[in-house]
């Protein structure tokens, strides 16, 4: 049973699974993989308006989805200064206070920025948003962003699109370990078993994007994934099994202790 | 850009202006303006409601940058545009 | 800060919780991949001593996975045993008969001199609760002498303020060592008959006051005997997960301090066991896996030898509990409490050395802190 909620700022979801909006095929696919997903948090960016691609326009259908927050992303920022404009746009056009934070000034390999994050997740915090950083896998700069009042911290997994899975896993579980804020994966996972790992090892949610955009039936995948984010996280509750390496002593260490 | 003065609202000419012979609305000439990156000729009233009529973006649907200022919907019913100023429409599009 | 202790210390519920412990609970604890109170808990009851060894092998392993196969040594130096409290436990006690007296500066600079004669290079000030003839200008004037020359400085001494934390800090100290002694209020109250440490809020703040004035390090213990030890180690354990919660960035470190039969005749109420202290060492390690754990010279030399390594990770060596002596005390002077290990510097390490560990005087990471040393930055 899932009694606790996530809460991020003054908000409460139900759902651990966030969507990306990007790399879907046409909007429709798009709509339907939120709607079997369940998800209540859904990430978009910010473009420019282009007459000709009309139909690429999210914003109008986006808001008609009852229990769906949008959360706008800087993706396309390269420093501190553009995310926080875009940012400022974002919370304009969608009035959502959630942002994803999001700077990777190298268009290869897209790993984020952790200085310019954190002087842009500084600057957003101060004007009330709630602030929800990517960032590399660091558990000294979690802590960092969680001082200077993020709402989550958001490690990847692995690069973006690389389907990688869980490669940050040592780092992520120093993380988790230390967090008082909510964790949230981002980045990397290819399966819903990945998605359930992620929950499984302790954290609060997940955000999956290329993983559902680019199979064939994203519709069909957006619903495993939120149900392996339920079972990884019912998992997490109900307290996993420890794998016991009860190491059969050589010599016993406690001899030097008198019998009682 | 410049923010619109009450007597501009109220539909009077400065003297200055008030021989004008162009085939538009009485406001000047053409303005060239950047909009997304490219050159553009602004015909209408030089609202900003007026630009995005022309380049057939719905006001609700988009945000407004001029010259990197963010122009919160509040500001568009007052902001005038001026030749040459930098404009971004921007929309919300598929990302993760 | 939230001064409701209920919010933060409860015992109750994980000491109820761990009267139905089996040892299924027991061996799930043991290997636990990420230990909370509920597994410390677990491996103080009389099920987990059952499963001492395979507590030693698992504690004796993530030493070695976190420090190393080497132990911290450090000398702690008594500069007064003026003192005005009555704890009934302590040899310092005002009722006490004794020749008191506090280390001059020229005599401080000896006993500094003879101990970095031995290699020393990390140092525990200690001084008796606040008095006219060593309060804090007295210790804070000790601190910057020592800091002069020790690599690091730490000090267990009484309570303060912040001000005077952050003046210490200023001065090089890196941290303190301040026991709760226990966390039972009533058993606190009788036993701190008078003087100022009978404010069991103020030195339960403490440790978090010194933290957010610029002190790196907290070491916290009990003194083992006084109340229930299991309860007491519980209470510790939450104390601990509140300050590294609130100060991430900190050092926390566990003593286990067990009283003793002592001269002037405190007899502990709760006697415990050496098996029991080193199950109370080895849940600590199991369940703080990076903690350093403090082991003084108060424990005879076969304990010390067998835990050193095995859960513990720091000890002293060649301690002397009057004040000053390491360069020739008054033979009158009582310790604070007697030295059991009273093995030199080189036989001790020598014993390291055998049973593969090796003994560490300087921790490097103080390195950085003073600018003196700092050669590689210019203006």
């Amino acid at each position: 049973m899932m009694k606790h909620k996530l809460k991020l700022g003054d908000y409460k979801f139900e759902s651990r699974l966030i969507i990306g909006t990007g790399k879907f095929s046409d909007v429709n696919t798009m709509l339907k993989a939120i709607q079997s997903s369940g998800t209540q948090l859904v990430t978009v960016a910010l473009r420019r308006f282009n007459r000709e691609r009309k139909s690429d326009d999210l914003y109008g259908p986006l808001s008609k989805l009852k229990h769906v927050t949008l959360m706008p992303n800087t993706s396309g920022a390269r420093n501190a200064k553009e995310a926080v404009r875009a940012a400022l746009l974002g919370r304009e056009l969608s009035g959502s206070p959630f942002i994803k934070l999001e700077i990777h000034p190298n268009p290869h390999h897209l790993m984020p920025d952790p200085i310019e994050t954190f002087e842009a997740a500084r600057i957003l915090v101060k004007e009330n948003f709630i602030v929800m950083p990517y960032m590399p896998a660091d558990p000294v700069l979690a802590k960092r962003l969680e001082d200077i009042g993020c709402a989550s911290v958001m490690p990847l997994g692995s690069a973006i699109g690389s389907g990688h899975g869980l490669r940050t896993h040592e780092m992520l579980t120093l993380i988790i370990r230390d967090s008082n804020i909510p964790v949230i994966v981002d980045a990397g996972l290819r399966s819903p078993s990945e998605a359930a790992a992620a929950m499984e090892m302790g954290c609060d949610a997940v955000l999956v994007n290329s993983a559902i955009a680019t199979t064939n039936n994203p519709e069909d995948m957006a619903a495993a994934f939120a149900m392996a984010v339920r079972a990884g996280r019912s998992a997490r509750m109900a307290g996993i099994m420890t794998e016991s390496d009860a190491a059969v002593p050589t010599s016993p260490l406690t001899s030097f202790l008198t019998k009682e | 850009m410049m923010v619109m003065k009450s007597w501009e609202a109220a539909g009077l000419l400065p003297l200055s202006r008030q021989n004008r012979t162009t085939n538009d609305n009485g406001y000047g000439k053409i303005m060239k303006l950047v909009v997304n990156g490219e050159p553009h000729n602004h015909r209408g009233n030089r609202t900003i409601a007026s630009l995005l009529d022309e380049v057939g973006a719905d006001p609700k649907r988009v945000a407004i940058l001029i010259n990197d200022e963010v122009i919160s919907s509040i500001k568009r019913d007052v902001v005038i545009l001026s030749e040459g100023d930098n404009v971004e429409v921007l929309t919300f599009v598929g990302g993760g | 800060m939230n001064t409701d202790l209920s919010s933060w210390f409860d015992p109750e519920p994980w000491l109820a919780a761990s009267e139905r412990v089996n040892k299924g609970h027991v061996k799930s604890a043991i290997f636990s991949g990420s230990p909370g109170i509920k597994e410390f808990a677990a491996l103080l009851t009389p099920v987990a001593a059952d499963f001492l060894e395979i507590m030693a092998q698992h504690a004796q392993a993530l030493t070695q996975h976190h420090f190393g196969k080497t132990i911290s040594l450090y000398i702690p130096l008594y500069l007064s045993n003026y003192c005005p409290g009555g704890c009934a436990y302590c040899g310092f006690a005002s009722d006490r008969q004794q020749l008191r007296r506090k280390l001059a500066e020229d005599e401080l600079m000896t006993e500094i001199n003879a101990l970095k004669q031995k290699g020393f290079e990390d140092i525990l000030l200690l001084t008796g609760e606040r008095t006219e003839e060593a309060g804090f200008d007295y210790l804070l004037k000790c601190v910057s002498l020592a800091a002069g020359r020790f690599h690091n400085v730490t000090i267990e001494s009484f309570a303060m303020t912040s001000d005077e934390y952050r003046q210490l800090a200023n001065a090089g100290c890196t941290g303190i060592t301040l026991y709760q002694e226990t966390y039972d209020p009533d058993v606190y109250e009788k036993l701190h008959r008078w003087g100022p440490k009978r404010d069991y809020t103020f030195r339960l703040e403490a440790p978090a006051r010194a933290l957010s004035a610029g002190l790196r390090i907290a070491g916290l213990g009990i003194l083992l005997g006084l109340a229930d030890p299991v309860r007491d180690a519980v209470c510790l354990f939450l104390h601990i997960q509140y300050l590294k919660k609130r100060f991430w960035q900190a050092g926390i470190l566990v003593s286990f301090p067990r009283i003793c039969r002592q001269f002037g005749g405190y007899q502990p109420e709760y006697p415990v066991s050496e098996r029991l202290l080193a199950q109370f060492i080895f849940a600590f390690r199991i369940c703080l896996p990076d903690v350093p754990l403090v082991l003084s010279t108060r424990e005879k030399p076969e304990f010390r030898d067998g835990i050193a390594g095995i859960g513990i990770s720091r000890m002293s060596v060649a301690s002397k509990t009057t004040v000053g002596g390491y360069s020739g005390a008054p033979a009158s002077l009582i310790g604070q409490f007697d030295v059991s290990d009273t093995r030199d510097v080189e036989t001790f390490c020598d014993v390291l050395r055998n049973k593969g560990l090796d003994p560490v005087f300087k921790n490097w990471d103080s390195i950085f802190q003073r600018q003196e040393d700092t050669m590689i930055f210019e203006s």
